[in-house]
């Protein structure tokens, strides 16, 4: 099954989140690490990845370095104060999301029942 | 994890060269993506590898990549120029732009001909202009390895130079306006006791701009290729 769609409105906080855990981040790093977590059910796309990653970094949320490995230059991406606050706010607004969500799906589901 | 060999590297180089991308920053991303990738795959699957990238990062859509980075990137230059800006009027600095204000106002009053009046307004444009000799050296060597790397002898730069630059050609423009309306401005009855105030007001804008724009710069260059 795809959930390509599915990840498309929660791509900016999976990379927020995974920043917030991880210092700092490049690209390829980021596909890797959601592939590993979700043990290969979730593949974070390159067309849906970079433009996310370089919209978050115009709107102030994601600072860059770039450093020279081996013989090329890595962009790295790390949060800024203003991703830091951010990651809080989207993480809650997913996390209620969700609820809402398995509330229609089972309408006998609790939160914190397993 | 294993180290791509010179052909390998050089198959990817060509790859990636066939994009005809003009971004640095989206080239140097898209080859650390391909040679990250490929250095995870054995020798027997690099081409096997390599298609599957090139069906990913096809010429569209690295040419749609780079059309939206520039465009975001011009963005935030912007608004990062504004932020600076204002700055200069936050109370930790206010105090340093009034005196500076005071004191250009101060030099104004020794100032009489038309001569002097123009040589003071635009002076800053000579710091513009050494700022602008060292941007396109500093520019020139963060690209030039790249270029090199990659054969590359198309139109390759940064996405921030343009941005950055016309930024820079702004007060240039500004200069033909004011020798433009000079005749204005020194000549007419009403407005030639006023030109050495609009004189040093100008002085004081153009000194703003200048200053402000150099720190955007030494901001973005230490995170990118500029």
């Amino acid at each position: 099954m795809s959930n390509n769609n599915l990840i498309k409105g929660s791509l900016q906080t999976i990379i927020l989140k995974l920043l917030e855990e991880n210092d700092r981040m490049y690209g390829y790093e980021i596909t890797q690490r959601v592939k590993e977590l979700t043990e290969g059910e979730i593949k974070i796309t390159e067309g849906a990845l970079y433009p996310a990653l370089h919209k978050l970094e115009a709107e102030g949320m994601l600072t860059t370095e770039i450093q020279q490995v081996d013989n090329r230059v890595r962009k790295y991406y790390s949060l800024t104060k203003d991703g830091q606050k951010e990651v809080s706010a989207k993480m809650s607004e997913l996390q209620s999301f969700v609820g809402n969500l398995q509330r229609i799906l089972d309408p006998e589901w609790k939160p914190g029942l397993a | 994890m294993r180290q791509l060999t010179d052909i390998e590297l050089q198959e990817i180089r060509k790859a990636i060269m066939r994009k005809e991308i003009s971004s640095a920053e989206i080239l140097m991303e898209v080859y650390d993506h391909y040679i990250s990738h490929l250095e995870e795959s054995s020798e027997e699957e690099f081409n096997e590898q390599l298609f599957e990238l090139e069906h990913k990062f096809t010429y569209a859509y690295c040419h749609a990549l780079q059309a939206k980075y520039n465009k975001e990137i011009r963005k935030e230059l912007s608004s990062l120029h504004w932020q600076v800006f204002k700055r200069y009027f936050c109370l930790s600095k206010i105090l340093y732009v009034l005196v500076f204000s005071f004191l250009a106002f101060q030099l104004s009053r020794f100032v009489t001909d038309q001569k002097e009046i123009a040589l003071f307004m635009l002076s800053p444009l000579l710091i513009l202009a050494g700022a602008h000799i060292f941007f396109l050296i500093k520019s020139y060597f963060k690209i030039k390895s790249i270029k090199k790397n990659f054969n590359a002898e198309g139109p390759l730069q940064s996405s921030l130079f343009y941005p950055i630059s016309e930024k820079l050609y702004l007060p240039v423009m500004m200069a033909y306006g004011i020798i433009w309306s000079s005749e204005w401005i020194f000549n007419s009855k009403t407005t030639v006791n006023l030109a050495p105030s609009i004189a040093v007001v100008i002085f004081i804008t153009l000194s703003i701009y200048v200053l402000t724009l150099f720190e955007v710069w030494q901001v973005k260059s230490k995170k990118s290729l500029i």
